[in-house]
């Protein structure tokens, strides 16, 4: 063993030996290395959404997977066709995607970044119903998406706004801000809406699962969200919130609504709602509208109900004064046809289905077809017809006086005009059967259907727009062809009234199925287009 | 050989001489053949299903038939004389709409070329209707039923060609019957009625009747109203039974209505109920089988008149298509004139009456036939509401029209003339105002001012009639028209309404002031009725609660008499005051008599305001809203006061003419000529007002309540008055311009609203007239000179 002195040192030596085999690569792997590191643990998904969400906004909206879905939203047939005035047609605009290439996403590199900042779901929130100016957009980005975000800085237009230390950004030809805290992305045009989302206490915050709750309440679809509403908010008068999900089809649209009701409405509605539960709704007649209604009590109290409830909102279209006038008129009125419906209908019930059938244009005057057929049993109908009042002997048969034709068992009140103003009654399967229309009377009395709508509710209504349409603006047509119309020449009508049928065309159907739920009301909406893009 | 060549010359001559002869027989025979006259008649029951709506009756309300009393037929009448063929088709229906009319030319046979055929309805008002596809004539026609109307076309084409495919040889043979008591006029008692039955036989050769038809002019309404809803010919079938009776079963009885706009059937064996109708039908078959009965028949000349004219304008032009069909049928020296509407009975004697001057012996007035277009009443019945007038839409002078156009459709004499009508008159826009000249009859010197002015009477016409019916102003108050929804155009039924109860206001107008609004109507491309309601429009604006169309009085005026207007001895000032924004006008006419009269007005109206004729009579008027209303029981002020000034000579004649106009309300009227001046007051009586020393103002100020605007303007104008001792033409003009600071609006002389001012010297035939200008400063004086034959108004100073 050697007796030297051996002087040991942290300097040299076996450190020059490895620096003598030390590449320049290898510094370059390291640093490599130690970005990807930063960049993984400053990517990491630490925050979840609902942390930046305050507990009291009034709505929030999640368009699910935005970025696979909105091309297909954005394509459905559902946004021409409905009217311009929604701003349907700016949808697709809305949604990022070009108009002049149908659709079609962002492609290049522009589409690779856009798709790396949204990649997920979208999520809207705010507090002002009116304006939406306070709107706040929250999405998770990718990894790769918050690491772009990091060379905001090379992009023009895109300005850093300290805030305190908050560390906004600013694109200012937007008027927009934003900030990413993790792989959240929040965005608003209000920096203060903005600032107090970075800031919010974690108590202030909504919380995963009431978040959740809150967005799934009307049910999981392509958009869905819920909306809280003040007494003094659009609707708040009615509802104190609502929770709705849409789904986008290519040439259908379904929404489901699920409405909390205020105790004041339903005060002002009780007359129609008291009582009123969720029922097997029958299939109206034929028709271009149909309406099926159940709310528990007979047409009379419907009636009545309505009356009232529209009555407080100033609307005098219809006043349960003049049913009770109509149900039991002096003894010298004459019947008309509102006395004969009153008193035929008046009892009958709960079930209500009423069809337009259509318009007839080669009447005296167009008139509307309706027909109705009533839950009515043989006991309500035998009632009406001996209180129907026998014509006085010297009547002309073609005075109006309502008559009950023993053969065919119908009740019919001769008007002015051919049998389309002939109000006529007969019983039929579905129970009673009312129009206005002899003719339609007599084609539907032995096809009424008594089959069953899917599904419960309260009301259920059908449309055909087209067929409303057409048989709207042929009536019109006769008006114009002798000036009868207000400010319209044939030409300017047929200009008019042609967008409104190329518009109607394009929807199939609308149906929709309200149903009252103790304090909920339940609303289900499906819009089905005649053509898919 | 000779003799062969001989032999054959021979045979060749004669050959030849036979077939010259067989050719000269043939073309001969050809000649017979083409004057040979063939007929053939069919018929086919038209009744529709029951629950079709029946027509004529509005209170039917459209309601189906529930019972058929007896069919309806459509019965053809074929003739060919080998030059001319055509089709004469009558329906028991009450008219032929175009719907069906335009569907059985489509479907008729085609021998016989569109405007050779000729459809007529009976009238009958149990005939069905459903035939109608505008809105508007459905409330007596019943809903629109395309199967009803299909069917129906189908069988009367079926008629046609049954008649057709029916055709002989025939000959024919016409005349006339009288009746006494079959019909009567239903406006009028002891109204003109037509006495004549007209009759046609049709027979073949061997003398057997094919057809005779009776044209009578009556209404087919004589069922009664438990049987509204029974489907029915009326008298007519009566008639077809009897006469097919009486002439035999093969004979088809034909029947066409004459001109009974206003008659109905008469009564004379006093029957009631379907008896009734009985006794006229067999009765009106007796008298036709008598006629028929005696006529001799033979060949005939042929010949169908047919025109689509326009038509003259109407005031309901959404109603009615702009065109009609016109027939007229000659056989030998008859004239068939085919009237597309019901003509009351004056315009078929009337029609008659022309038809024989110019050398026709007989003329039937058919009417219903190929068109319908409502009523033709007589110009005199215009004024008078009745329901025919209601239900006329072409003008008081729509009978002219039809002899006009039916002259251009007979062979005989020479087609009357167009309406003449002279170059449209330059307009002088000087000193404020726009001066014209018109010249000629009353319907050329309409014309010009029409065409004028054509653009400020068409928007006179939509601002004061169009404009407040559309507004409601103008409208009934009653349910039907204020419960009509928003999306209505309420003035398309309530313009030609108001047009109806505007009439009467044209009672006591003379006719040729009519002529003159008919030539300014046309000239400014309006109808008669719309050129009226602009005449009016004020007067019935008047008679609601809104605010009155013209809020002006249109004064003020004053006389100065005997020495206080010096050598001159009447002087007469006025300023003309009017609120709305229309240009004044000066309207010099010298009318076809050579009378010459200048207007100081608007170009929308024939009236007179203000104005001076060549004798030197003046009128002025002004409206007094204490005195009352402006009645709407004659014609509006303007126009009495135009009669005066074309038609009056000399201040006693203006001031009994002015006198008689009992219907005026609400004005005071200067009337002046060279001798004297008067007002006349129109309030619950006409008060005439003499000058006092010296001085007439329009208004007495002593009688006028404190706080009228008058008051303080006419105690001006007699203070002004009264300082002068005698007056002159420039004193005068200064009096008009007088603005005194202490008078306000229309307490001034010269107010915001005074448009014109103008001094006459009636002696002198002189009038003097300034414009109000752009700064509201009186303009300088212009002088015309009011006689006969002088230069034209505005050529000179």
């Amino acid at each position: 063993m050697s007796e030297t002195v051996r002087t040991y040192s942290t300097q040299g030596g076996p450190r020059k030996r490895r620096l003598q085999g030390f590449r320049p690569r290898h510094a370059v792997l390291i640093v490599l290395l130690v970005l990807a590191g930063y960049a993984f643990w400053t990517t990491r998904d630490v925050h979840p959404i609902a942390r930046f969400i305050p507990a009291d906004q009034k709505y929030c909206i999640e368009f699910v997977e935005l970025l696979e879905t909105r091309t297909r939203i954005a394509q459905s047939s559902v946004w021409s066709a409905l009217p311009e005035s929604v701003l349907a047609g700016e949808v697709p605009v809305l949604l990022g995607l070009d108009p002049e290439s149908a659709g079609a996403p962002p492609t290049g590199m522009f589409g690779w970044v856009f798709n790396n900042l949204v990649p997920g779901s979208l999520y809207l929130t705010g507090r002002d119903l009116e304006t939406f100016e306070d709107v706040l957009v929250l999405s998770k980005m990718s990894r790769v998406g918050c690491l772009l975000e990091r060379f905001h800085g090379l992009v023009p237009g895109v300005d850093a706004d300290p805030a305190g230390g908050l560390g906004l950004r600013k694109v200012s030809d937007q008027g927009l801000y934003y900030a990413v805290r993790g792989r959240v992305l929040m965005a608003s045009p209000s920096r203060e809406a903005l600032i107090r989302s970075l800031v919010l206490a974690s108590e202030d915050a909504m919380s995963d699962e009431v978040l959740d709750a809150a967005l799934g309440r009307a049910g999981r679809e392509h958009v869905h969200g819920t909306v809280t509403l003040a007494e003094d908010d659009p609707l708040g008068h009615a509802f104190s919130s609502v929770g709705f999900a849409m789904r986008i089809d290519p040439s259908e649209a379904q929404v489901a609504c699920r409405a909390r009701l205020r105790e004041a409405f339903r005060d002002q509605w009780h007359t129609l709602l008291d009582g009123a539960v969720p029922q097997p709704l029958t299939v109206p007649p034929n028709g271009m509208l149909t309406i099926s209604a159940d709310f528990g009590k007979p047409v009379r109290d419907v009636w009545t109900g309505l009356a009232e409830g529209l009555q407080r909102y100033g609307i005098e279209a219809i006043s349960s004064e003049d049913w009770r006038a109509w149900e039991q008129p002096p003894e010298d009125t004459e019947i008309g046809p509102q006395h004969f419906f009153a008193g035929l209908l008046g009892p009958v019930g709960p079930g209500i289905r009423l069809s337009w059938c259509g318009v007839d244009l080669n009447e005296i005057v167009p008139v509307p077809e309706i027909a109705g057929t009533f839950d009515a049993d043989a006991e309500a109908i035998q009632r009406f017809v001996d209180a129907t009042p026998a014509a006085p002997d010297d009547a002309l048969p073609w005075a109006s006086f309502a008559r009950y034709d023993e053969e065919t068992q119908r009740v019919h009140l001769p008007m002015a005009g051919g049998p389309s103003i002939e109000p006529t009654a007969a019983p039929c399967a579905a129970g009673l059967l009312a129009s206005t229309s002899k003719t339609v009377a007599d084609t539907l009395v032995a096809t009424v259907p008594t089959e069953h709508l899917p599904g419960e509710g309260n009301l259920y209504i059908h449309v055909r727009p087209h067929p409303c349409v057409e048989m709207i603006v042929q009536a019109g047509r006769l008006l114009v062809e002798q000036s009868l119309l207000r400010g319209h020449t044939p030409e300017s009508y047929d200009a008019t009234t042609g967008e409104w049928l190329a518009s109607a065309a394009s929807i199939e159907h609308v149906s929709t199925l309200v149903a009252v739920e103790r304090d909920e009301l339940r609303l289900d909406l499906s819009l089905v287009c005649t053509r898919a893009n | 050989m000779a003799c062969e060549r001989q032999r054959y010359q021979s045979n060749h001559r004669r050959r030849t001489r036979c077939v010259v002869v067989l050719l000269v027989w043939t073309v001969f025979s050809a000649a017979n053949i083409a004057n040979a006259l063939e007929a053939g008649a069919a018929k086919t029951e038209i009744t529709p299903p029951l629950g079709t709506p029946l027509n004529g009756y509005g209170d039917r309300l459209g309601r189906g038939a529930v019972a058929v009393h007896d069919q309806v037929w459509a019965r053809c009448l074929y003739l060919d004389d080998g030059e001319t063929n055509l089709f004469l088709v009558n329906t028991d229906l009450c008219f032929i709409t175009r719907e069906l009319r335009d569907r059985v030319l489509e479907l008729a046979p085609k021998e016989v070329p569109p405007e050779r055929i000729i459809l007529t309805a009976t009238h009958t008002h149990n005939g069905h209707g459903g035939m109608v596809r505008g809105l508007l004539l459905r409330s007596a026609s019943g809903r629109f039923m395309p199967e009803v109307l299909e069917s129906t076309a189908a069988r009367i084409a079926e008629t046609m060609r049954q008649a057709h495919s029916l055709r002989k040889r025939g000959a024919i043979g016409y005349g006339t019957g009288t009746q006494d008591g079959l019909s009567k006029n239903r406006r009028v008692d002891e109204g003109s009625t037509d006495p004549q039955i007209g009759v046609i036989r049709v027979e073949d050769a061997d003398g057997a009747p094919i057809a005779i038809l009776a044209n009578f002019a009556a209404h087919p309404t004589s069922v009664g109203e438990r049987d509204r809803l029974s489907v029915s010919a009326d008298y007519p079938g009566y008639y077809y039974s009897e006469l097919e009776k009486l002439a035999g079963s093969e004979c088809v009885a034909m029947f066409t209505n004459g001109a009974q706009g206003n008659q109905t059937c008469g009564n004379p064996e006093e029957r009631t109920g379907w008896p009734r109708t009985e006794s006229i039908g067999r009765l009106l078959a007796g008298r036709v089988f008598d006629v028929a009965d005696k006529l001799v028949c033979g060949d005939a000349k042929l010949t169908v008149g047919y025109a689509a004219p326009q038509l003259p304008r109407t005031i309901a032009n959404n109603w009615f298509p702009p065109t009609t069909v016109l027939h007229t049928i000659e056989i030998n020296d008859l004239l068939l004139t085919f009237f597309p509407g019901e003509p009351c009975v004056e315009l078929g004697l009337r029609m008659r009456d022309r038809a024989l001057e110019r050398g026709y012996t007989a003329q039937f007035t058919v009417g219903l036939a190929d068109d319908y277009l409502l009523y033709f009443a007589p110009t005199e019945y215009y004024a008078k509401p009745c329901y025919e007038t209601a239900a006329s839409f072409y003008g008081p002078f729509v009978e002219n029209w039809f002899y006009r156009e039916f002259s251009k459709l007979m062979t005989k004499g020479e087609p009357e003339l167009d309406l003449p009508v002279r170059e449209t008159p330059e307009v002088n826009a000087r000193a404020g105002a726009d001066w014209i000249r018109v010249e000629g009859g009353p319907y050329e010197r309409g014309h010009q001012q029409g065409a004028a002015f054509a653009g400020r009477i068409v928007r006179k016409f939509e601002e004061t009639v169009v404009a407040p019916c559309d507004s409601g102003a103008l409208i009934p108050k009653a349910e039907w028209w204020t419960n009509a929804p928003s999306f209505i155009n309420i003035a398309t039924v309530a313009v030609p309404r108001l047009a109806i109860a505007a009439r009467p206001m044209l009672e006591g107008l003379d006719e040729r002031l009519l002529h003159e609004m008919d030539g300014m109507a046309a000239g400014a491309g309006l109808s008669f009725d719309a050129c009226w309601l602009v005449h009016c429009a004020s007067v019935l604006a008047a008679q609601t609660d809104v605010e009155a169309l013209y809020g002006s009085p249109f004064c003020t005026m004053f006389a100065a008499v005997g020495d206080r207007a010096g050598a001159d001895e009447v002087l007469v000032g006025r300023n003309f005051d009017w609120a709305g924004s229309d240009r004044p006008v000066v309207i010099d006419t010298v009318n076809e008599r050579g009378q010459r009269f200048v207007r100081v007005g608007f170009g929308w109206t024939t009236g007179a305001f203000t104005g001076m004729n060549d004798s030197g009579l003046i009128v002025c008027a002004e409206r007094v809203e204490a005195l009352g209303r402006p009645s709407t029981e004659g014609p509006p002020i303007e126009l009495v006061l135009r009669e005066i000034l074309e038609g009056a000579n000399g201040l006693k004649a203006a001031t009994a003419q002015l006198q008689a106009a009992s219907h005026l309300r609400g004005y005071h009227v200067l009337v002046a000529d060279s001798t004297s001046a008067r007002v006349v007051e129109f309030g619950d009586e006409s008060v005439v007002r003499k000058s006092t020393g010296g001085l007439l103002l329009g208004a007495d100020s002593e009688g006028l309540e404190a706080d009228d605007p008058r008051h303080a303007r006419y105690t001006r104008a007699a203070k002004l008055l009264e300082e002068e001792r005698i007056l002159s033409v420039a004193e005068i003009q200064g009096m008009l311009v007088d603005a005194a600071p202490e008078c306000q609006g229309q307490e001034r002389i010269f107010n915001g609203t005074t448009r014109a001012s103008v001094v006459f010297e009636p002696k002198a035939r002189k009038m003097h007239v300034a414009f109000r200008q752009d700064d509201g400063s009186l303009g300088d004086y212009l002088t015309i000179d009011v006689k006969a034959q002088a230069k034209p108004a505005g050529s000179g100073s």
